[in-house]
């Protein structure tokens, strides 16, 4: 079983929610399975780029998002408000 | 005010900040480094590249290759690897990693006096292609460029450099 991931960078979540867990392909080659671990980490990261994005359009707040990343506010703040603001994405500050 | 000259090596190191920036990423990366080099209008580097088929567009070709076969080594399928136009920040700047390091540690050792004046593009080709693995050992075999043959150019050309 694969875990898709579309163009807009959404992972397919239907595997999760019928089996509840991912079966990673059992690694037979270190090499291909260490790269992997390479462009796990990238993938990581262009998810977590696309996704704070739609969350801040969609109105969530810095600390929801650091709450939902399990990152300080600080933390989440400092890694993506220039490049949001760079996009014309509109910050709230504060919940309500 | 003294401005500092603009050597064709910072010109490559750059470049692969550049690069790095273009593909969103955080790090400069080895590969980075590659890509810069394929880039640099009238180098050796460049030429000797591209006569092994390896230009810039063949380079970005193979690197999201590379990707997308070692997400699936671990069980995870794009289904379009395009999907990685993001935002960027306009005052991002990418960090060394250690491939682009090691590769630039490289280069400078090749020569006793370790400054970039003395350091040619030829140089970092030289770094960059000596790496053992991680990703630019990999496009290269997906491109199925013959590295032994491809040293052996390199190195050919740098002898060249260190006669004059």
């Amino acid at each position: 079983m694969s875990t898709h991931v579309d163009k807009q960078g959404l992972v397919n979540y239907s595997c999760f929610m019928d089996e509840k867990t991912i079966k990673l392909t059992k690694v037979t080659n270190i090499a291909d399975g260490l790269a992997g671990v390479v462009a796990l980490r990238r993938l990581a990261d262009q998810l977590e780029d696309t996704l704070v994005e739609r969350a801040m359009r969609e109105g969530w707040t810095w600390p929801q998002v650091a709450e939902a990343l399990g990152v300080t506010r600080q933390a989440v703040h400092k890694k993506h408000a220039k490049r949001l603001l760079a996009a014309g994405v509109e910050l709230r500050k504060r919940n309500g | 005010m003294v401005r500092k000259r603009i050597t064709p090596f910072h010109s490559v190191i750059q470049g692969a900040r550049e690069e790095a920036c273009a593909a969103g990423s955080r790090t400069i990366e080895a590969e980075h480094i590659l890509l810069a080099l394929s880039s640099q209008k009238g180098s050796k580097a460049k030429e000797i590249l591209e006569s092994t088929g390896l230009d810039h567009e063949a380079i970005r070709d193979a690197l999201n290759c590379e990707f997308e076969k070692s997400l699936l080594a671990v069980g995870i399928q794009l289904e379009d690897s395009e999907f990685t136009s993001r935002s960027r920040n306009p005052d991002f700047q990418p960090r060394f990693a250690q491939s682009a390091k090691l590769a630039v540690h490289r280069a400078a050792a090749l020569e006793s006096k370790r400054i970039a004046p003395h350091l040619e593009p030829i140089h970092l080709l030289f770094g960059v292609l000596d790496a053992k693995a991680g990703t630019v050992p990999r496009i290269l075999g997906i491109i199925g460029v013959d590295l032994g043959e491809l040293r052996d150019r390199v190195e050919k050309a740098l002898s060249l450099i260190r006669k004059h």
